[in-house]
């Protein structure tokens, strides 16, 4: 790896995109960090999955030739693609106050760490010329565009990320005036909106901290399915909330209305990352069942394992479609 | 010396030695609590957002965290008050913890720490000053020691000591054996003489205020029980104020024995529960300065002053080759060989030396080549005398004004200063002339400074600017002038009295019925006139003169080794016959006859020399002999030297000293000897007649002391009382004789009381066992918390679950 390369894969590390101004040039340079340790070039071969070959025709473009087969047959063919327009993502942000926590070790909230992954999503997707939407929630949808493979949308979509980030405080009110729920948001109720709103078989990729009931949120997971979508969940956490890392007697003022506790954290420390643990457990579960990707975030890791993830998802998907292609041709 | 009265306190079946540290360490119990009130107060806000995890935990851990901690905090504050109680030395009372075990023996430790306990038993010379190694009392300690091991542990312990002033040391019933243990340790040898009766007072006195049952008390003296104090008062008493010395050989019965009977009585089984431990029965070699005093009682400066110091050899052996140096000042006044002293007897030493300054001048003789000397305290002694420029005499005179021979005040005048003659004072003064005599005196510069008066002046006069008031032939004094008088007595000064014809018999006898007793040592009877002259009484041997038998009081002992002195010439012709007082006279001298002639008796400080003929020449030829000045001058100061006494006290004595209203303004200070280590006693003014004084003390080591006030210093002599130096110990069988009640007696050659019972030493050490609980109670808090799941050094910070 070059020098070049090198320089761009800090920006994969949290800590260093903290330092980056702007939601847009973070989710860039997550892209270019990200390719730039996987190829010479983060331009050459995007978007480009081999399909057939076929003969030479006139006004062929002349760098699709392949040169190899021409050395063995003596005859010029062309290297055939897979139309690729037909994928569309919708990148689900959750935006509850929850997802403002950021604790004292941390460089992003959970929100800014979402955010900037799903940006960078977006601004690969489209330059792979598929469609992205974008849904914001918090205990209701507050955000929802469907998908579009504009190039322009991007910049949308990073405005709307920006604007639609987490409120404070309770009696707090969206821009529609709909008051938030008091007593922790309905991560659940929001899927069940969302599926009204995903109307064809697109891939749904959803950042939350998912701080509801299990059950409840598998279930709106398991109606999206039923939809024909496949899913990537982001269950996004901040270090600390995986530890309890405090010492000494601590008064912890619950976001989203969730009341107050006066505690020993150290006395508690073991049951609590036992509940975590827990809860982890049977949404990475409920999600296997879904066949859905489910991926463990910590707002203080790297980004290139995420979007690894994304692309062998990606990837999984087109070959598939383009198995069921050839078999049908 | 450790002279504190412990206090106690019960808590239930718990005692406490120091229940005001046991209220403490209850109270710091509290500290736990307040350390987890504080930091509820101090704890730190977060904003969170997996709320619903953390409430979950919470709910499902709350009833064990609460358990857990609660039983962390109850041992941290158990651990706290254990400290506590620790400190504060805990004891279970018999009658307490162990009520099955029936009531326990109050046994009371009697340790006698005078002087004489200080003697050495080790049989080597040379034994120095180092009285706590290889000392009586040292064996008396260890004694002690094994009483308290013997004793069962349900017996309490009180403990007295028995120098003067006999001390309770520990007053209540104590139950804590290292307690005890320490304080026995901590009682010191003093300088003191022994107390008995105090000591037995204070033995009383715990008895008195004991829970026991009578027949459960014992007590135990642990003592050398010297001859000198326990069967004979002491021998020494007094020897150097003057008194007779009392009978060393007699086995008198004593204020001890007689103490000692009364304990007895009061104890119920007094042959077992009245033990007489001796420490050391044998007679141990000694020799000490058993006095040290001016031979002639007037001081002036410049004029020749003997000292004289009584050796003493209480050994077994002849005390020879012995010296005593005298001292004074830091300069070595001489230095005089002592001659060959028997084992018990006495010899004298002296030296004559002279002050150049008025003041108060300490003297010390110090006991050198003894050899084998088991007290070394006693070797050397201390004597203090007050250098005077003049000694101011009254002269009370009915014919103070009357022509030179009348008056027998006026020849006293001129024996004591010539150049005064003629001197009156109050009202009408004026100076008279007796001529030649007065005129050839003058030259001479007297150290008395007179005034005449008469009898109704003397109301006027201010006594205590006098230091000797002579009453010379005076007819009669009024009740008030004679209760004047005997306050001036008491309060140091001398009282002369010359009769004649012209007393009044009835008017003296008013003398014998004043507050504090009578004044004059004896009772006037009549006027006897045995021969009015030579003519009366042709054989010469019918004259009646002044006796040159047993003059052996200072006073007249220089004129009995004078056999030429015209004293003993001179006739007597008339004189009054008196009847000395049994209790309180003494009679210095007498006529040929019999009769008394010179009486000397004591009131307070002070003392009242009676003659009982005039000064002048109307009853006598005295006057007319040449010794006559010598007489009259010894007559004044001997009077003179009462307000001195009080500068030279025995060891537990106070010092105390008369101030002017000038000085009692001015700062005091005390100025111990160079070798005396522990605080010197602060000065407290107090009232002294109707002015004011400063008193020190008790002093209760010997040696040179002085009091500054303002920039003069006076300076006082402590000495150790001589019977302690007297290294016999009673025989058993002397001190049941003496005493007249069966006691149990231990003697010193008796083996170790040995039978050291474990169960003693254990049962009462509830501080141990505290001790043991407290190291428990930490093992198992670490134990717990590290089973909590608690690492331990963070364990201050996880204060108990909110």
């Amino acid at each position: 790896m070059d020098a070049k390369a090198q320089d761009y894969r800090k920006y994969l590390d949290p800590k260093v995109l903290a330092r980056l101004g702007g939601l847009e040039l973070r989710a860039r340079m997550i892209v270019e960090g990200f390719f730039s340790g996987i190829h010479h070039s983060p331009h050459h071969g995007l978007s480009v999955e081999f399909a057939d070959h076929r003969t030479y025709a006139q006004g062929d473009d002349l760098r699709h030739i392949d040169w190899k087969l021409f050395g063995k047959t003596d005859k010029y063919y062309i290297k055939e693609y897979e139309q690729e327009t037909n994928l569309e993502v919708v990148l689900v942000v959750d935006a509850s106050e929850s997802m403002r926590y950021r604790s004292d070790d941390s460089l992003l909230t959970k929100y800014e760490y979402a955010s900037s992954i799903a940006a960078a999503i977006a601004y690969l997707t489209l330059s792979q010329h598929d469609s992205v939407g974008l849904c914001i929630f918090d205990d209701d949808i507050t955000h929802f565009t469907r998908p579009t493979n504009s190039p322009h949308f991007w910049k949308t979509l990073i405005r709307d990320l920006e604007e639609g980030g987490p409120l404070v405080g309770a009696g707090r009110k969206r821009s529609s005036g709909k008051a938030v729920v008091e007593g922790g948001v309905k991560v659940s109720r929001a899927l069940g909106e969302l599926v009204e709103r995903v109307t064809h078989r697109q891939l749904v990729v959803i950042a939350s901290d998912f701080f509801d009931d299990v059950g409840d949120v598998l279930t709106g997971l398991q109606r999206l399915r039923y939809r024909g979508s496949e899913l990537i969940v982001w269950h996004v956490w901040d270090p600390a909330e995986l530890t309890l890392p405090f010492r000494g007697p601590t008064s912890f003022e619950g976001m989203e209305q969730m009341g107050r506790l006066l505690a020993d954290p150290g006395a508690l420390r073991v049951r609590y990352v036992e509940e975590v643990e827990e809860f982890c457990h049977r949404l990475r579960m409920g999600c296997g069942k879904l066949f859905a990707d489910y991926n463990r975030l910590s707002t203080g890791s790297a980004l290139d394992a995420t979007l690894s993830s994304y692309l062998a998802t990606r990837s999984r998907r087109l070959r598939s479609r383009s198995s069921r292609v050839l078999g049908g041709g | 010396m450790n002279n504190a009265i412990f206090d106690i306190a019960t808590v239930g079946a718990i005692g406490f030695v120091h229940p005001a540290l046991a209220l403490a360490g209850a109270a710091c119990g509290a500290i736990p609590i307040i350390i987890h009130l504080l930091n509820r107060r101090r704890h730190r806000r977060v904003q969170w957002a997996a709320m619903r995890f953390l409430l979950l935990a919470s709910r499902r851990s709350a009833r064990r965290l609460r358990l857990e901690q609660f039983l962390l905090l109850a041992i941290r504050i158990a651990v706290v008050v254990c400290v506590g109680l620790l400190v504060a030395r805990p004891y279970f009372p018999a009658s307490g913890l162990l009520p099955f075990v029936g009531t326990g023996v109050h046994r009371i430790i009697v340790v006698d720490n005078s002087l004489s306990m200080s003697s050495s038993m080790r049989g080597a010379a040379g034994l120095g000053s180092g009285v706590r190694s290889g000392s009586r009392l040292d064996a008396g300690l260890r004694r002690s020691h094994e009483l308290l091991a013997m004793f069962s542990p349900r017996d309490s312990v009180s403990i007295v000591t028995l120098s003067s002033p006999a001390t309770t040391v520990v007053g209540h019933a104590a139950f804590d054996r290292r307690f005890l243990s320490e304080t026995i340790d901590s009682i010191a040898p003093t300088q003191a003489s022994t107390d008995v009766p105090g000591g037995v007072r204070a033995v009383l006195e715990i008895i008195e205020g004991s829970s026991s049952a009578p027949g459960n008390r014992a007590v135990y003296f642990v003592s050398d029980f010297q001859r000198s104090d326990w069967l004979r008062d002491s021998a020494y008493a007094g020897r150097e104020n003057g008194a007779v010395p009392g009978n060393l050989a007699g086995n008198l019965p004593t204020i001890a024995a007689t103490e000692l009977g009364r304990l007895a009585d009061v104890l119920a089984n007094s042959s077992e529960n009245l033990v007489l431990v001796q420490v050391d029965g044998e007679t141990r070699r000694n020799a000490s300065v058993t006095s040290l005093s001016a031979e002639s009682a007037f001081v002036a400066p410049g004029l020749p002053l003997r000292f004289e110091a009584s050796i003493g050899n209480h050994g077994d052996a002849v005390l020879q080759g012995a010296r005593v140096q005298f001292r004074s000042g830091g300069r070595i006044l001489g230095e005089s060989p002592v001659a060959k002293v028997a084992a018990g007897g006495e010899t004298l030493v002296s030296v004559t030396t002279q002050f150049a300054v008025a003041g108060t001048h300490t003297v010390e003789a110090r006991l050198l080549g003894v050899g084998e000397d088991h007290l070394a305290i006693d070797d050397t002694r201390f004597h203090t005398i007050e250098v005077r420029e003049k000694t101011r005499v009254l002269i009370v005179d009915p014919r103070s004004t009357a022509r030179f021979n009348e008056s027998e005040g006026a020849y006293l005048a001129a024996a004591l200063d010539p150049g005064s003659v003629g001197t009156r004072s109050g009202p009408g003064r004026s100076r008279l002339t007796y001529g030649d005599l007065a005129d050839a005196s003058r030259r001479f510069v007297s150290p008395f400074s007179v005034e005449l008066s008469s009898e109704h002046e003397l109301a006027y006069q201010g006594l205590p600017e006098f230091d000797v008031v002579a009453l010379c032939n005076v007819p009669s004094l009024s009740r008030s002038d004679w209760e004047r008088l005997g306050r001036f007595v008491e309060q140091g000064g001398g009282l002369l009295v010359f009769l004649g014809d012209e007393v009044n018999i009835d008017s003296y006898k008013m003398s014998e019925s004043l507050v504090g007793g009578a004044l004059l040592p004896a009772t006037l009877l009549d006027v006897a006139r045995p021969a009015q002259s030579l003519s009366d009484a042709p054989d010469r041997a019918e004259v009646i003169r002044l006796s040159r038998e047993g003059l052996t009081h200072p006073f007249v002992r220089e004129f009995a080794r004078q056999d030429s002195s015209g004293l003993f010439d001179a006739r007597i012709e008339a004189y009054m016959r008196v009847r000395a007082d049994a209790a309180t006279g003494e009679v210095l001298w007498t006529y040929t006859n019999g009769e008394p002639a010179w009486i000397l008796g004591s009131r307070g400080r002070g003392s009242v020399l009676l003659c009982t003929t005039s000064a002048n020449m109307r009853w006598n030829t005295l006057p007319a002999k040449g010794d006559y000045v010598s007489l009259m001058l010894n007559a004044v100061s001997f009077s003179a030297r009462g307000s001195g006494v009080l500068r030279n006290v025995t060891v537990g004595g106070v010092i105390r000293e008369r101030l002017s209203a000038v000085e009692a303004s001015l700062p005091i200070s005390v100025s111990p000897p160079a070798d005396f280590i522990d605080e010197a006693p602060s000065p407290a003014t107090i009232r002294v007649g109707n002015g004011l004084g400063v008193e020190v003390g008790p002093v209760m080591a010997s040696g040179a002391w002085g009091v500054r006030v303002g920039g003069s210093e006076r300076s006082f002599s402590v000495n150790v009382d001589p019977s302690e130096s007297l290294l016999e110990g009673a025989s058993a069988s002397a001190m049941a004789d003496a005493v007249g009640r069966e006691m149990r007696w231990v003697s010193a050659s008796a083996g170790s009381f040995a039978r050291r019972d474990e169960q003693a030493a254990r049962s009462t050490e509830v501080s141990r066992a505290v001790l043991w609980m407290v190291v428990g109670l930490v093992f198992l808090e670490s134990l717990l918390a590290m089973l909590f799941g608690k690492p331990l050094g963070k364990r201050r910070d996880e204060a108990a679950y909110v």
